[in-house]
């Protein structure tokens, strides 16, 4: 069945093959293009370099129109990412535009990597490190990127 | 809608230049409208000649929207569409808008995301002439661009304000350009070209938004209701202290905050007061279980009647079902001290002052009104529920007495709407009491004996209209009813003097 969702999907899928971001990938399962499993590389020279973090990506019919729901399968530890998985962004929800797309969701997400809100805190152990013990928050993160290998194996 | 045909829809007989001179008067003359109502139009032109608050359907109060809009439109000289957003932005009053615009237009333009449409530049030309949204190509008249210059594929204007509307409900009058980074608000210019089906909902939103941001309109809270309370300007609200009746659905509410009627209790302590009871509510619940013991012989109690005055049927002890006290210290006609309103802190120690003991006493403060706020409810809803099977008491007690006429046996509606009345009333005294300011001694003082005697009625009334049919004694419930009455508004009046001392 094509629906504009699903045309868009598979257009999205293509540019991504053809002008891949660097950092992210991100591909549709076989079986369902509703649904989608995305990589994101951690920065270089970060605490997040060389971490590999799995999300799940959903979409609904009315994608682009809606935001889709993106959760990472890899445990994190990060002020704006809930223990679930889910991710507190604003281009997510209330800031999200039709004409955003997978990359720009996956970028987007991979900056946030670096670049926490502490003023919306979904973990709230993890912000309170980001804002007043940056070492130890540091260490956390370089765990968690460390946890992210043995995931993958 | 064209606008010959709206004029030939609505009855009102208000022509352009009645309008224009009664405006031009309020107008240049904003220091008046600010001693009465700064933040609201001041008046509702068109109800100006009704007195009081009205019940009106919906789309009756279109007229007034677009006299505003229409009023905008020339002042500012600016599009309906822009003049619309602007005034949603600002409570939908002129003087509100004018006063900012006239400081900053253009700060304002931008901010309400109404500057390109305000001063609209051409779509640029680009290259790239693929839809950003699906990429499909964009051929010269597939296209659509807001006056920020954004194009997109009319399919995907459609789908986006399609979504809008019914994914955001009311809210998407706030909907923006699809392009990201952009602040141009969707207007009901676009919704017309992209999806003609949705416009009609969109402008229901639009007149959703007008009542709702104009303090001298609400929606009937009925489930269901389509109407709207109506007042033509605050004194006259004032005057009817605040409360609307809807003629539609049958439903009383205060114009004010949407509750139910409230007085002796103000709107900001009633919205503190039901705040308090949503978080205390499982303490509450537990201590309010549904039945209670005879304190004499225990056996459970189930209340099914509106009467605080409980016969236990097992051992016919008499207790009230408040305090459950005898109750002999409570009865009218003992000529005993009625004192189960008065919250009593003298029994508990306060010379405790750990914080355990402050809690435990701020607790017990607050469960002695709102068990009594929450009697008084239940009581009310009893009360109502024997409203509706008044009438068919009505028929038995006429038949069961020879001769009597219908309007002999009216009383006893009377009485029950009486109670109903009381009920209400009496409820909220306790958010009125557990506000009060506890140094006013006095005044409290004052305020719990007009309660007392209030209460003291009320349950007497309540006993002797839920009396059988064959004990009914008329003269009593009709002279009860009145006494009753009395002391309803003279508590009511207590307050109303007892605030100007204050103040």
């Amino acid at each position: 069945m094509s629906t504009s969702a699903r045309r868009r999907l598979l257009r999205d899928f293509k540019r991504l093959q053809n002008d891949p971001p660097s950092g992210v990938t991100g591909a549709p399962m076989d079986t369902n293009i509703m649904l989608w499993q995305a990589v994101i590389f951690g920065p270089d020279d970060t605490p997040w370099e060389g971490g590999t973090f799995k999300l799940v990506l959903e979409f609904t019919e009315d994608y682009p129109n809606k935001a889709p729901q993106v959760r990472f399968l890899t445990k994190m530890f990060h002020p704006n990412i809930y223990n679930d998985g889910q991710i507190c962004l604003d281009i997510l929800q209330n800031q999200w535009s039709p004409i955003y797309d997978i990359s720009a969701i996956l970028t987007s997400i991979q900056s946030l990597l670096c670049d926490p809100n502490p003023a919306s805190p979904a973990n709230s152990e993890a912000s309170r490190l980001y804002n007043e013990n940056r070492r130890e928050y540091n260490r956390r993160v370089r765990e968690i990127v460390e946890q992210s290998w043995q995931d993958d194996a | 809608m064209s606008s010959s045909a709206e004029e030939d829809e609505y009855e009102y007989d208000y022509s352009d230049e009645e309008v224009g001179d009664d405006d031009s008067g309020m107008d240049w003359n904003p220091s008046a409208i600010a001693s009465e109502n700064p933040n609201a139009a001041p008046t509702m032109m068109y109800v100006h000649q009704k007195k009081g608050i009205r019940i009106l359907p919906a789309n009756e109060l279109l007229p007034e929207m677009k006299r505003r809009l229409k009023d905008v439109t020339e002042i500012l000289d600016i599009s309906p569409a822009a003049a619309a957003v602007l005034l949603r932005a600002h409570n939908w009053s002129k003087e509100q808008l004018c006063e900012v615009f006239y400081a900053d237009s253009e700060k304002i333009l931008k901010k309400c995301g109404v500057n390109h449409r305000c001063n609209p530049k051409l779509p640029p030309k680009s290259s790239d002439d693929n839809c950003p949204i699906c990429y499909d190509e964009m051929k010269v008249g597939t296209k659509m661009a807001m006056p920020c210059g954004h194009e997109f594929c009319l399919d995907c204007w459609h789908d986006f304000c399609v979504n809008a509307i019914k994914q955001e409900g009311p809210s998407c009058v706030y909907s923006t350009c699809p392009d990201a980074s952009c602040t141009e608000c969707l207007t009901e210019v676009e919704v017309e070209t992209a999806c003609p089906d949705y416009l009609q909902k969109f402008q229901t939103f639009q007149l959703r938004n007008f009542v709702q941001s104009n303090t001298l309109t609400r929606w009937c809270p009925g489930i269901g209701c389509e109407r709207i309370a109506c007042a033509p300007n605050a004194s006259a609200m004032e005057q009817e202290g605040n409360v609307a009746h809807c003629d539609g659905c049958c439903t009383s509410f205060c114009l004010i905050c949407g509750e139910e009627p409230h007085a002796p209790s103000g709107c900001k302590d009633l919205a503190l007061w039901n705040e308090k009871c949503r978080n205390e509510s499982e303490t509450a619940n537990w201590i309010l279980a549904n039945t209670k013991s005879c304190p004499k012989c225990a056996s459970r109690i189930e209340k099914n009647q509106g009467c605080n005055h409980i016969t236990c049927q097992r051992c016919k002890h008499d207790f009230c079902w408040i305090c459950l006290q005898e109750w002999s210290t409570h009865g009218a006609n003992t000529g005993g001290y009625y004192k189960c309103n008065k919250y009593d802190s003298g029994n508990s120690d306060t010379a405790d002052q750990s914080d355990a003991a402050k809690a435990k006493r701020e607790l017990d403060r607050y469960l002695h009104y709102y068990k009594r706020f929450h009697a008084h409810s239940e009581a009310q809803t009893f009360a109502k529920k024997q409203l509706n099977e008044t009438e068919n008491r009505m028929v038995r007690l006429q038949e069961s007495s020879e001769n009597a006429k219908w309007s002999d046996v009216e009383f006893l509606k009377t009485a029950n709407e009486q109670l109903v009345e009381c009920r209400r009333v009496l409820k909220y005294t306790y958010v009125y009491a557990y506000y009060l300011n506890s140094s006013a001694k006095m005044q409290k003082e004052r305020f719990e004996n007009h309660q007392e005697m209030l209460e003291k009625f009320t349950e007497n009334l309540s006993e002797l209209s839920e009396k059988p049919l064959d004990q009914m004694d008329r003269t009593e419930v009709v002279n009860t009813t009145r006494v009753v009455d009395r002391f309803m508004k003279n508590i009511l009046q207590c307050v109303d003097e007892g605030m100007d001392i204050h103040l």
